[in-house]
């Protein structure tokens, strides 16, 4: 996958720190990787359960 | 967190607690001998934290009251992580009434109430309790190795979060899986109970790719739809065929040519519309059940279209009959019967005008010869001999010219009696050919039999053999007595087997409409389920993926946390050991501490080095997780509450530590020291001294 087609998570609220925005940092780093080394991807389900734990974090739901 | 003022009454031992202006950076020293109440002042600063001691839990904070006294009335000045002053108040009575605010003065925000508080503090500082008195917070009894999986620890790191809710959703996955286990059985069963159902017709196999469920139920409605509309289309045409067969049997109490043609249309018609919409089930295995009733159709069929012709025929006729007669208007025929009257009329012209010439010359010829042989023999004086010789020569000769004569006028009249003897004949066949004509002009208006019969009459002709073998055939059916009742009955019975027929149709046809719509309802139940079991191995998937996610980031944490912890402690062990000591190493995954020596240039488990040495590593830990923590939570400078931490240091190893604690990290600028002596050397920022008879917290004046 290219560069320019690679996606990320969406950026959190700024307010969000700690354990979460850490998690959100990783997951992106986790998505970047697995982008590039074009493992077999469910990038829909994989950003479903990257929310899913950062809800669980407390982080919004209707955060972006 | 920096703390800048602590102020109360009646809290804990102290009667009143008054310390100002605190230093954002230095150390704030607390000495004394045993229970003069150093250990008091962490505890006056946890309770106004987070409402509740390391001695003193929650629900027992009334015991916080100094003895003999009624209330408690606490408040702190702090600078929070963002970088904003707040003002924390708590308040107690012996009672039980508890009272706190968490006041902003730069935003005017304010939290009421004693649990409140408390969370608001937590989440402001982003860390609790726990994580505050393995980190910030150093007791004096608490004072032990680094608790290898310690939750605390792992909350510090960040990890602790993201392992809960990985448990959370992997317990949820055992639910999750057997409830998909116990839809796929469901659907198993439901494509059981489908296949029972199994039958061409009522289903007819689609070509193309494989249907979804929901397909197949959309399919299954249309059919039900297509054989309900089947069913009503039949029930709506059979009136009509009856009714065209009733009228069809009417006819032969005598109609017309055209009737029976159009009435016979009609019923072909009907029977083709109860055909059609009978063809419309697609049952492989159904014949409409019209078969006799079309047979007995197509016989009258057979029969009015053979007297069709025959009628064509007669029409035929009718247009020579017209050329013997000489009908204006028609094609003249050789030998007809006008050319015949014609020429007999001429003939008999003709001789009545012989016979008349021939009574005249024979008259003509008697008179002169009477005349002449009168003048032969009659004595006239004075007439020659030969005069009277010659009259009686021409008389004889006129009187045979008269014979002659007389003889043609016979002849003529002979002739003229064989011309009326013909014109008898002649008149006579015209007379036949206008009984034909006549009666072919009115065939196709004549009722149907009385037609028949009449075609019977017809004189001679090309048209006997024809009607002979069409009265022997299906016309002879048609004329034949008593056969309106015989078609009647006939008619009858069919239209009973038909609609007999028809009506077992109908209710195969429900019995298939209610099984199609219990399948199209089985389909639509398997669709929902499948879809169902569809959401919950996506929702499995995703709370494995999830679980996966937490705690490879977890462990990444944990990888990071170390990491952090390690370079801190590298920094701060050597400050703290003389350079004894180099740095520590934590598992990443057990967490197990152990400590480089400089001296043997190895690694050492930590319970094999010197009770003092441990101490040291345990302050540098402490020291080092507190940087980690700050930096893992909400960042911000930090306060540090340091308990007895040289109990067990020797003087000069107490001078060391003292001069290095302040110097150790930016982070953690502001260090509160509770310890029995004030190291030697040393200079605090803020020293307080207790005895054990203080009963006031205040900040001594330079």
């Amino acid at each position: 996958m290219s560069e320019e087609t690679r996606v990320r998570l969406p950026d959190l609220p700024s307010d969000v720190r700690g354990t979460a925005r850490a998690f959100h940092r990783w997951c992106n780093a986790e998505l970047e990787r697995r982008q590039t080394r074009d493992v077999d991807l469910d990038l829909e389900r994989f950003q479903r359960a990257a929310r899913l734990v950062l809800g669980r974090l407390g982080v919004p739901a209707d955060a972006p | 967190m920096i703390i800048h003022r602590l102020r109360g009454r009646n809290a804990l031992k102290y009667e009143r607690v008054e310390l100002e202006d605190l230093p954002e950076r230095g150390v704030v020293l607390v000495t004394g001998p045993n229970e003069a109440g150093k250990s008091s002042v962490g505890e006056l600063i946890c309770l106004c934290l987070f409402g509740r001691t390391w001695a003193l839990p929650e629900e027992t904070i009334e015991r916080a009251i100094r003895w003999n006294q009624r209330d408690l009335d606490l408040e702190m000045t702090v600078t929070a992580p963002n970088d904003r002053k707040y003002r924390i108040r708590r308040r107690l009575n012996a009672d039980g009434d508890r009272g706190a605010t968490l006041f902003c003065p730069s935003d005017g925000s304010e939290v009421k109430g004693w649990r409140a508080v408390s969370t608001a503090v937590v989440e402001l500082l982003g860390y609790d309790f726990e994580s505050f008195g393995e980190s910030f917070y150093l007791a004096r009894r608490e004072i032990a190795p680094p608790h290898p999986r310690s939750e605390t620890l792992k909350a510090m790191a960040g990890v602790l979060p993201l392992e809960e809710v990985a448990n959370e959703l992997l317990g949820q996955v055992p639910e999750l899986e057997r409830r998909s286990s116990e839809l796929a059985t469901e659907i198993d069963d439901l494509d059981a109970q489908l296949r029972r159902f199994q039958r061409d017709d009522l289903l007819p196999p689609q070509p193309g790719p494989v249907r979804s469920a929901d397909e197949q139920v959309e399919e299954a409605a249309e059919r039900k739809q297509q054989l309900e509309t089947a069913r009503t289309r039949i029930a709506e045409r059979m009136p009509e065929l009856r009714n065209t067969t009733d009228r069809l049997v009417d006819l032969l109490d005598g109609a017309e040519l055209s009737r029976w043609e159009a009435r016979a249309e009609a019923m072909d018609g009907a029977l083709d519309s109860v055909e059609e919409a009978v063809s419309w089930l697609g049952y492989t295995d159904v014949e409409p059940g019209t078969e006799k009733l079309s047979q007995f159709l197509e016989r009258v069929q057979g029969a009015i279209d053979a007297f069709g012709n025959l009628v064509e025929k007669g029409q035929k006729r009718r247009a020579w009959i017209g050329g013997m007669l000489g009908e204006p208007g028609t094609e003249p025929i050789a030998g007809s019967v006008a050319e015949d009257e014609y020429e007999l009329d001429l003939r008999r012209t003709r001789a009545a005008a012989s016979r008349r010439r021939n009574d005249g010359l024979a008259l003509g010829a008697l008179v002169i010869a009477a005349a002449a042989l009168a003048v032969g023999f009659v004595p006239i004086e004075g007439l020659p001999e030969q005069a009277r010789l010659g009259g009686r020569a021409l008389g004889v000769s006129l009187a045979l010219l008269a014979g002659l004569f007389a003889w043609a006028r016979h002849s003529a009249a002979v002739a003229l009696r064989a011309i009326v003897l013909e014109e008898g004949d002649l008149a006579a066949r015209r007379a036949e050919l206008e009984a034909d004509a006549r009666l072919l002009d009115g065939l196709r208006a004549r009722p149907m039999p009385d037609a028949i019969g009449a075609v019977e009459k017809l004189s001679g002709g090309a048209l006997e053999e024809e009607l002979k073998a069409f009265l022997g055939g299906v016309g002879g059916r048609l004329v034949r007595p008593g056969l309106k009742e015989k078609l009647e009955d006939a008619v009858e019975g069919r239209m009973v087997e038909v609609e007999k027929h028809l009506d077992a149709l109908r209710d195969r046809i429900a019995d298939d409409v209610q099984q199609l719509g219990r399948i199209r309802d089985l389909r639509a139940h398997k669709a929902k389920i499948t879809a169902t079991r569809r959401e919950v191995a996506d929702r499995l998937a995703t709370f494995e993926l999830a679980s996966e996610l937490a705690l490879g980031s977890a462990r990444h944490l944990t990888q990071d946390f170390n990491s952090q912890v390690r370079q801190g402690m590298a920094r701060v062990l050597p400050a703290l050991t003389e350079g004894r000591y180099q740095y520590l190493q934590i598992g990443d995954d057990d967490l197990a501490v152990r400590v480089f020596s400089s001296e043997k240039q190895d690694f050492v488990a930590f319970e094999e080095i010197s009770g003092g040495t441990q101490r040291q590593i345990e302050l540098a830990t402490r020291i080092a997780l507190s940087e980690a923590l700050v930096r893992n939570t909400t960042g911000g400078r930090q306060f540090l509450f340091l308990d007895e931490p040289f109990a067990f240091f020797d003087r000069v190893r107490t001078q060391a530590s003292m001069q290095a604690l302040p110097k150790l990290s930016d982070q953690l600028p502001q260090i509160w020291i509770a310890a029995q002596e004030p190291p030697q050397g040393v200079r605090p920022d803020v020293h307080l001294e207790l005895t054990l008879g203080t009963t006031t917290l205040i900040e001594p004046d330079e």
